[in-house]
Parts: C-alpha cells; structure tokens; sequence
C-alpha cells in the first residue's frame, strides 16, 4: 500500500470547506441568503474534480517552469531578501492579470474560465468552481518569471498565496472596503468581476492587487444603484460538473463547425467570446441583453440533494487519499483514478441534472 | 567591444526602423520586436555591458519559433488578422512562442531552425510568385542569414557565424519592410472584426 505523503493541498482543501460552512452560517445569522444547496454542492463538486485533474497538469506547469528556469534563468535571487517575495508577487500578478483577462476575451480559453463563472451565487463556494481544463495554456504566461530565474518554490508558494487570497473575495457578507479597494481585490470590486450586467462584463482581472485593471482600463467600481446579477449570460441549466467544463467547448467546435471559411473557424476560437459571423453588431446587442435569464432549475428532491452531499464527502477524502499517495503511483494507474473520478462525477451529474429537469418540468 | 555587439547593434537598428515605419503592418513590426530585443540583448551582451546570456537566448530561440513564423504569416497573408491586429498577432505569438518552449523542454533544438527555415522558404516563393525583386533579395538575404550560421560559416578574424546572420537579417528584414507598404492601402482585417466590442458571455 502506498505512504501517504502530506502536501499543502491536502490542508488547504478541508480547510476552504470549512471556510464554506463557516460562511453558511454567517449568512444564516445574518438572516441573508447567499448560498442555495445544489448549486454550492456544485461548486464544491467542480473544485474536487478540478483538483483530481489539476494535479496533474499543476505538475506539468511546474516541470516546464523548472525547465526553462534552468535552461534560460538569467539573475540568481535571494530567497531569504524580502524583495524577491514582493517582486515575484507583483510579477506573478501582473502575469496573472493576463492570464485572467485572456481567460474572458479569447473565446477558447474562455471555454475553460466559464465554468468558474456559471455559478449563478456568489459565496466561497464560487471560489471553488475552478475549470479542469485551464491548465494547457496558462503555464506559458507566467514564463517571464522563469526567464528571470525566480526559483521554482519561489513560483510554487507566490502562486499558492495569490490562490488563496482570492478565495476570501468571493463573498456578499462583505460590503465595499474605502481606501483599500484602490489598490487591492476586494468582495465588492470582484462581486464586479462575476456580474453579467453590461458594465461588468470584462472588468476586474486582478487576482491580489485591483492597480493593474485601474492601469489598463478595465477597472468598474460596483454600482449602489445596479445590484449585480451573478453568472454567464447564456446559463449553464445543468449541475453536471464534467458538462460545466465541456459545454462551451462542444459550442465552439459546433459554431466552427458551421462556418464555411477558414478565417471564420479560426475566429471562433481565437476571436472574442461575443464575436459573430460577419460582425453583426445588431445580433451582438440582442445577445448583450440576455442579462434577465436565469439557470431553470428548481430544487431537486431531497434523496437527490443527499447523494450529492455525499458525492461530496467521499470525493473529497478519495481527493485527499489520491493527492497523500500520488507520487508512488504509477503514472497509468494516476491517469486511471483521474479517469475513474471524472467519470464518477459525470454520472452523477447525469442523474442530479435529469432529476432536477423532472423536478421543474413536474412543477 | 566586439564583432557580434556591432553587428548585433545593426540588426537593432533595423529592427527599431521597421517598428516605427509608418505604414508597416502590426505582424510586421511585431515580430521585429522580437528580433529588437534579441538583438537588444545581443549588444548588452557582447559588448559586456550588461551580459544576460539567459535572455539573449531566450529571445533568439523566440525569434526562431515565433518571430519567423509570424513575418511570413503576415507577408502571405497581408489583410489577414494575424498581420493587421494586435490582438491576433500577439495570440499567434504566444501560440508559437510556447509550442517552442516545449520544443526546448524536449531538447528538440531543431524546432526553430526549421520553422525559421520554413518561414523564409515560403517568403521567397511568395517574393517569386510575385515577381518582386526587392522581396525576392530580402527574403533572399534572410535565407543566406540562416544557411550561414546553420554551416557556422565566418572570416576570421573580422566575422563570426552570427554576425552574418545579424547582418544578413538586418537587410532582410529592412527589404521585406519596405514592400509592406505595398499593402499598407488595404482593408484591414482588424477594421472589420473591432466593430465586436460589445460585452463578452
């Protein structure tokens, strides 16, 4: 049997679950309503499955960070100076500014950000929505850092830390924060970032620090007067974490598939995620007022919401086990669990989705 | 100071000369970014002033994978977006610029030069398709600038092999700036596809 080995991850995973409840029940003090079951036992389920995936390709990102920084490393940094940490941080994060914003404004990394917005709440949960399939092309931004020669552990803590603080922002319990929203992500200036109203669409890229967006003019300050509608424009209607990160993709290939020119194909994975055909702006507006419509489902019944609460329990500790023992399996049997897990919550997602479309139809 | 910093120093220049050329498409000026600030790096380098070898290579082997690339996209296609809008050629930039990383995570060292090779290759038909003596001596030049470094060919002791490669660019890249302009008059892609700047999903 193998060791189980600790890592971070195994830490932090119970740890932002905990975050979850607490929050819960905050929110359940307060007399506000923040959180609706399935869709946060969604977010939860999107981030359990992302993290079985993510393991995976967070090592292939930190292999050809460790790669190029050994092949092209041009300074030698001290890791016991505070300057390389504040500088890797400011770096890491302008990088991920970038990275960030490609992920909203190239159609086919969009496909993979989007399921981190398809939630239509805003609670820690959300922040635990992350895509399974981002990793392919978000290692490439941060190579600068690489080329710099900043030490891979450097580029692994600075990239955890940036994580982390982003989890907090995810909330509604926090109002706007005065000064501090002038240089940093904040509740109330990321609750920007997730609406779907038209002056959020494409604002507040910031992972830590909100100077970049106010430097490059997508900085929006929330609106008192506009309370912000969270999600995605065209709904997501489905609680199927697997379909959360594949239905933009099989979107993208059908409209691809549509077009009758190679400029046209092309465009609809590397144009904006609002292009259309000839550039009919007439078409774009009726699709920036879709703002109204709302994912269609209603509850689902109550054994339905149990196996989701326990996919989640058993999920979770099967994470934890995977990640604890993972470096003494063999890549195939890795690639095996990876598969198996995708499955499991595919299936299951089958059966909430088709139980909650009963239940709505029945009503 | 040496050969290969004034060299390098010449390949710069040429390089600054297309980016502000009024009339040079975005691809175009782009990539002669790249090669600028490889060539950049080239002079800090070899004159000693601020050697970063790291750096240096990293944006020759850039200039190789993507930077080539992108040129001769531009060149073939012209109205194309990849050669009229920022957006798109820094996204063919990145694409190409990362495929070479993993190139290089693979030790596969041949992975620039035959895209460079390819890129100048599909410039000079082009040049020759089109009947255009200056494109056919510029991606000529660009192609000499390549089959002399890849043999390491050099006169010693005035030339090394990557002074004519610095020079040789530099003449062909100054050529095949200058028949840009023939294009400069032509519907921009980017003219047609920035309309789209309504909201995103």
């Amino acid at each position: 049997m193998p060791e189980f080995i600790f890592s971070p991850t195994i830490v932090v995973i119970p740890l932002l679950i905990c975050f979850v409840v607490v929050e819960l029940g905050i929110s359940r003090l307060l007399g506000r309503s923040v959180y609706t079951f399935q869709d946060s036992i969604t977010s939860i389920n999107i981030g359990i499955m992302s993290q079985f995936v993510n393991a995976t390709g967070a090592v292939i990102s930190a292999f050809m960070y460790a790669i190029i920084q050994a092949k092209y490393g041009t300074f030698t940094w001290d890791l016991t100076s505070p300057f390389t940490w504040i500088f890797s941080l400011l770096l890491y994060d302008f990088m991920y500014y970038w990275v960030h914003r490609t992920g909203h404004e190239v159609n086919m990394f969009w496909a993979s950000h989007i399921t981190h917005h398809s939630s239509e709440q805003f609670n820690l949960s959300t922040a635990l929505r992350q895509a399974s399939t981002g990793f392919y092309f978000k290692w490439v931004f941060y190579m600068p850092l690489a080329i710099l020669g900043i030490p891979v552990q450097v580029f692994v803590i600075i990239g955890l830390i940036d994580l982390l603080y982003q989890v907090w922002v995810h909330t509604r319990l926090v109002g706007r924060l005065g000064w501090v929203e002038l240089f940093l992500v904040t509740p109330s200036n990321h609750r920007v970032h997730h609406g779907k109203n038209d002056y959020c669409i494409d604002k507040n890229y910031g992972g830590v620090f909100s100077f970049w967006d106010r430097l490059f003019g997508t900085y929006a300050d929330e609106r008192a007067d506009e309370p912000v509608k969270f999600g995605i424009k065209t709904p997501l209607n489905s609680w199927n974490p697997v379909w959360s990160n594949l239905h933009y993709w099989v979107g993208i290939f059908r409209k691809a598939g549509a077009q009758s020119n190679w400029r046209d194909k092309l465009m609809c994975f590397f144009g904006e995620p609002s292009w259309v055909p000839g550039g009919n702006p007439a078409e774009v507006t009726a699709k920036s007022s879709l703002t109204e419509e709302k994912m269609e489902h209603a509850e689902s019944p109550a054994l339905i919401r149990l196996s989701g609460l326990l996919m989640t329990v058993f999920s979770a500790g099967l994470l934890v086990l995977y990640l604890g023992s993972k470096q003494q399996l063999p890549p195939l049997v890795q690639i095996l669990i990876v598969i198996f897990a995708v499955l499991a919550f595919a299936s299951a997602g089958l059966l909430w989705s088709k139980a909650s479309k009963g239940e709505a139809a029945h009503e | 100071m040496n050969s290969l910093a004034l060299s390098d120093g010449v390949l710069l220049i040429a390089a600054l000369a297309i980016i502000i050329k009024p009339g040079a498409s975005t691809g175009i000026r782009l990539s002669a970014a790249v090669f600028g600030a490889a060539a950049l790096l080239g002079v800090l380098r070899f004159s000693t002033l601020l050697p970063l070898p790291g750096m240096h290579s990293f944006f020759s082997g850039l200039g190789a994978s993507a930077a080539y690339p992108l040129l001769a996209a531009a060149f073939l296609w012209p109205d194309s977006a990849v050669a009229q809008s920022w957006r798109f050629a820094s996204i063919f930039l990145i694409i190409a610029g990362a495929l070479g990383l993993i190139a290089s995570a693979l030790e596969f060292s041949l992975w620039g030069n035959i895209l460079a090779m390819l890129a100048v290759i599909a410039l000079l038909l082009k040049s020759m398709k089109d009947r255009d003596v200056m494109a056919v001596i510029g991606s000529g030049s660009l192609l000499t600038a390549l089959l002399l470094f890849s043999s390491q060919f050099s006169l010693p002791p005035a030339l090394q092999p990557g002074d004519f490669l610095h020079l040789f660019m530099a003449l062909g890249l100054t050529l095949m700036a200058s028949r840009s302009l023939r294009f400069s008059q032509q519907t921009t892609f980017a003219a047609q596809t920035d309309v789209n700047l309504a909201p995103s999903d």
